[in-house]
């Protein structure tokens, strides 16, 4: 895990797998989030705050689960912000058509470093699905 | 990554006049709305601490100094406007409320911070200007040391437009 975010682009760690389960996909994207950083929850504790969201681009998701936040008082006379640090893990479940060979998506999140609040950021993600039988080429005609 | 070397304001050097759109699109130019003295605010919705100061910062800087004719200008930096909007929507402010959609105005203010570039560092800054828009007291987000109630933006400006000397 990256000890210190970098402030420039606030980019912290995104890896996604994906596994074929019978009709299903299941989906793990795990987060690394520098020491002493954190980023906003998918649900933060003020709607101007900017929540962690997964998208994808080629996943009909079914069901979504993100963890349960952490508290973190600013001690500003705001409520405790709601806030994933270290690893955090979200999982999703979809179908998608029997032909595609890898998933991909963004994640949208709002990073604080030690010492500075940074701008929302985005980044794009692929993961290649693994098991089951992804039919190379469905459309023969088009080889 | 390649860094963009602008000339920045500090302490004694009179800003350049602009002009910046409101919410809804009116271009607002800074000498149109400034007062005896001026508190430029800069500042964003994603910011934590902009947000706990929000609340009070117009009544503590405006209607504090009424009888000293200092200003408000709340500038946000780098969000469009249906974004920007929800912050004097949500806090009532009636000071002019200008959008650095770019944020290049903004870094013009910005300090050096190692680390950070220009349009995270003058988050949630305080810039305050005499008549002739000269800067006169900055103060830059202290998360150590951070008053929602602008408790050192308020003393400035007591001591500034009281005719004490600001050295």
């Amino acid at each position: 895990m990256p000890e210190q975010i970098d402030q420039q682009s606030g980019t912290i760690g995104v890896d996604v797998s994906a596994q074929r389960v019978a009709e299903d996909i299941d989906v793990m994207v795990r987060l690394d989030i520098p020491k002493g950083c954190h980023i906003e929850a998918h649900e933060p504790a003020d709607d101007l705050l900017i929540p962690t969201v997964v998208t994808f681009d080629n996943l009909e998701t079914s069901e979504v689960r993100y963890p349960e936040p952490r508290m973190k008082d600013l001690g500003v006379g705001l409520p405790p912000l709601r806030v994933y640090r270290d690893e955090v893990l979200i999982r999703a479940t979809g179908k998608a058509c029997s032909s595609i060979r890898s998933l991909t998506g963004t994640i949208r999140y709002q990073p604080c470093a030690g010492n500075a609040c940074l701008p929302p950021r985005e980044q794009t993600w692929t993961a290649p699905i693994e098991g089951g039988n992804a039919t190379k080429n469905p459309h023969p005609s088009a080889v | 990554m390649t860094t963009t070397q602008v000339s920045t304001y500090g302490i004694g050097d009179t800003v350049e006049d602009f002009v910046l759109p409101d919410t809804d699109g009116h271009d607002i130019r800074l000498s149109d709305v400034a007062g005896l003295w001026t508190v430029l605010y800069f500042t964003a919705t994603w910011c934590p601490y902009c947000t706990a100061e929000a609340p009070f910062i117009e009544d503590e800087v405006v209607d504090r100094f009424a009888d000293r004719d200092v200003r408000l200008v709340v500038i946000d930096v780098k969000e469009p406007p249906e974004v920007a909007r929800r912050l004097p929507d949500r806090f009532g402010w009636s000071c002019p409320f200008l959008i650095d959609h770019t944020g290049e105005l903004s870094t013009r203010f910005a300090p050096q911070k190692e680390g950070l570039s220009p349009e995270v560092a003058i988050i949630n800054a305080h810039v305050v200007l005499d008549d002739e828009l000269t800067i006169r007291y900055t103060e830059y987000l202290n998360m150590e040391r951070f008053d929602a109630h602008v408790t050192s933006l308020v003393s400035a400006l007591d001591r500034l437009t009281s005719g004490a000397s600001d050295a």
